[in-house]
This record gives structure tokens, sequence and C-alpha cells, in this order.
């Protein structure tokens, strides 16, 4: 049970680090808008 | 207990989220930068970037852009919203399809995108240095609200984190005119938006270095090259519009109302003169080849609709030509197309007619700057 718990809390950490790195990776797409504002 | 429990572990989680974003961000600090590759799929010229890379000031991108353009010895074309994309093609359209210009022509624009949002790049980036620009100037700068510094629109296209960067060494007169553009902002918010700009460029190491570095192609397919497929958007007609979709009376498409906005000049406003001649010395300064479009306003709306400010329009329009001249600027001379039919779509944006016959003028100019 103790070796269950430990090894669920590293699977955890290692699933957060990845997540961040992940979105860390990921490119924003899209660009300004060059419409006009009003007059 | 269960609570105290559930809090803990939430709380837990939230330390290891810090952890975790605050390791990626040091082993940022140890990724190589990703330089474009050098090979002949990459020799050719880009077509545009985006405007949030040049608001970033994205060297990966702006680099790319200007050594593409100079590489292939084309233009770049700067200008405001009447440069944008037309449904039936704008000037350098007609001028990319021409075959006799044996020359692309890359495209920067967007509504409020006036000389000053250029300053950051033009004072920061080497690779301006003979790198030849067509400028649209369009007299509507001159009237209403244009006519002054705009916060909403330098803001949209410059971050003042990157403007301040890029501000050294002070030049003054540069300065004074970003100075009137800067949004009053507060030390908070100052604060604020430099750690944005730093922590995005950490990111970068990974959204953009560390990514395209594993995969080349994925860069290429952010990149937007001046090909066949830019020109399979070509104009299909250069003739005056029809006059069943066309209102000659008022010289505007016939879907726009004269009324639904104004646009009035303010020749008593310095504001876009002083800009105008920081831009033309800078760019001396800096060793960029500049041609300036004096672009033509709606004379025959004017005359129609708003009379008792005819004078005043053409005022706008001669003090831009005389800064010009004084300057001793380069300049292709449109304003002669203000009066003329089925140039303009509304008060300040041309048709694809008034594209093309903007696109004669350079056409003209640029055969002559190469043969000479």
């Amino acid at each position: 049970m103790f070796w269950k718990r430990k090894i669920v809390k590293v699977l955890v950490v290692v699933a957060v680090f990845a997540l961040v790195l992940l979105l860390l990776m990921h490119r924003v797409e899209g660009d300004i808008s060059c419409l006009y504002t009003t007059f | 207990m269960k609570e105290v429990y559930r809090l803990r572990f939430l709380a837990r989680i939230g330390v290891v989220v810090m952890v975790a974003v605050a390791f990626w961000l040091v082993v940022a600090l140890f990724i190589p930068t990703f330089h474009a590759p050098q090979c002949p799929e990459w020799d050719g010229q880009l077509y545009t970037i985006r405007h949030q890379d040049l608001r970033d000031n994205n060297p990966l991108y702006t680099n790319l852009l200007l050594t593409s353009v100079k590489r292939n010895d084309g233009w770049l074309v700067l200008g405001t919203s009447e440069t944008n994309a037309r449904p039936n093609g704008n000037y350098y359209d007609f001028l990319n399809t021409d075959t006799a210009l044996r020359c692309g022509f890359s495209v920067i624009a967007g509504a409020g995108r006036t000389a000053c949002t250029y300053f950051p790049l033009i004072q920061s980036n080497e690779n301006v240095r003979g790198l030849k620009v067509l400028f649209f100037l369009n007299p509507s700068y001159g009237c209403g609200k244009l006519a002054y510094s705009n916060e909403d629109y330098f803001s949209r296209y410059v971050s003042s984190a990157i403007y301040r960067e890029a501000n050294r060494p002070v030049n003054e007169d540069v300065d004074r005119i970003l100075q009137a553009n800067l949004p009053k902002l507060n030390c908070g918010v100052r604060v604020g938006e430099w750690l944005a700009c730093h922590t995005d460029r950490l990111r970068r190491k990974y959204s953009q270095d560390l990514s395209f570095s594993l995969d080349p192609s994925k860069f290429g397919e952010t990149l937007t090259w001046f090909d066949s497929a830019m020109i399979s958007r070509l104009p299909d007609s250069c003739a005056r519009p029809d006059s069943s979709r066309y209102n000659y009376a008022l010289n505007v498409g016939a879907s726009f109302d004269v009324h639904s906005y104004t646009l009035w000049p303010h020749p008593e406003s310095s504001y876009r003169a002083d800009e105008l001649r920081t831009m033309i010395r800078l760019c001396k300064v800096r060793g960029v080849d500049i041609v300036f479009i004096a672009g033509p306003y709606n004379e025959i709306a004017y005359r129609k609709v708003y009379p008792q400010d005819l004078p005043d329009i053409q005022q706008v329009s001669a003090e831009m030509l005389k800064v010009l001249d004084e300057e001793g600027a380069a300049y292709i001379d449109c304003t002669d197309l203000s009066a003329e039919p089925g140039v303009f779509a509304d008060w300040q944006h041309h048709t694809s007619y008034g594209a093309y016959r903007i696109y004669q003028k350079i056409r003209d100019y640029v055969l002559e700057k190469e043969n000479r």
C-alpha cells in the first residue's frame, strides 16, 4: 500500500510537469485584428 | 477532515504546478535559439508575417521577412487599412502579377498602422538597412481623431515593453512621437507588461525554439511565402466599376452610405506632418530605401456632400506633399486620382479600379528606378 501511494504521487508529479511542458510548447495561433476602431 | 484533506491535496497540486512552471522556465534559459535553416527551399521571399510577431519584435520572423525581401531584391509594402487585402485585388496584387517587374512585393497593412508603429522595428533591427519600402500615405489620417496620436491603434501594434527596449539609444524626435502615442499606464500595469513580455520570450523557447528544432517543418507551416498561392489571388478586372454596383454621383460603392460616418479634415493638426518628417529622417539614418505613395482623397464625395470641407482636405493633402518635398523624400504622387470617377469604395478606401490606377503609377516608378 505504501509503495502504491508513492508510485501514484510520483506519477501525479510527472503528469503535472509534462502538462506544463505541453502547454509551454503550444503555439498561440491567430493574429491581431486589423479592423478600424470608430472614427 | 475530508475537507482538510481535499484542501491540502489541492494546495500540494498547486505547489507542484508552480514548481513545474519555475523549473521549465529556468530550463528555457539553456535551450538554444532556433534559426531559419539555410537551404535553397528557404531562399524565397516571405509574403507577410503576423502583426503579433511584429508587436512582440519576434526576431525569428522579423529577420526572416526583412532578409528574404532584400535577398530577392523585392519591396516591402506598408500601409494602413486601404492596403489590406481587397476581394478583387489591391495595388500590390497587380504589381505581383506584372511580369515586367522582376521582383515581389511583400505586404504588412492594417487600420491605424501609421509610420510610428514601425519606429521600434526600424530602430532596433539592423536588417532594415538597404530594405526597399513602399509606404502608403492616406490623407484620411489628417481627418477626425485620426489626425492626432492614437493610443488605441498604437498599443494594438506595439508593445510598450518592446518600445522601451527598442528605443536605445534614445532618438528624441522618435521618442516625442512615441510618447504621444503610448498609453498612460500606471506603474503596476507597466510592470505587468514587462513581465508578460519577458515571460512570453521564455515561453517562445518552447513554442518556437524547441518545437521548431525538433521538427523544422512546423516552422515552415507558420510561414506565408511569396509564391504561386499569392499570385492565384489575382485581380481579374481593372475596369471601372459597373454603374449598377457603383454610385458615380458620389464616387463610392452603391451600398455605401456617405452619412454612415464622417471624416472632418483637421488641417490645424501638425501631428501627422511631424510623424511623417520623423519617419523620413529615421529611414535616412537607418539606411532604409523608402518611397512614399501620396494617396488620393475622395474629392468628388467631398465636393457633393461637404463642399465646405473641400479646402481643408485639399490643405491636408498639400501639407503631406509639402513635407515630402521639404525633406527630399522619394514619392509617387497619386493625389491626381482624387477626382477620378470609380476610384473610391467609400470616403477613404480605394476600389480595385483605384488600386489598378495606383499600381500603374507605382509600376512606372519601379521600372524607371530599375533602369536608372
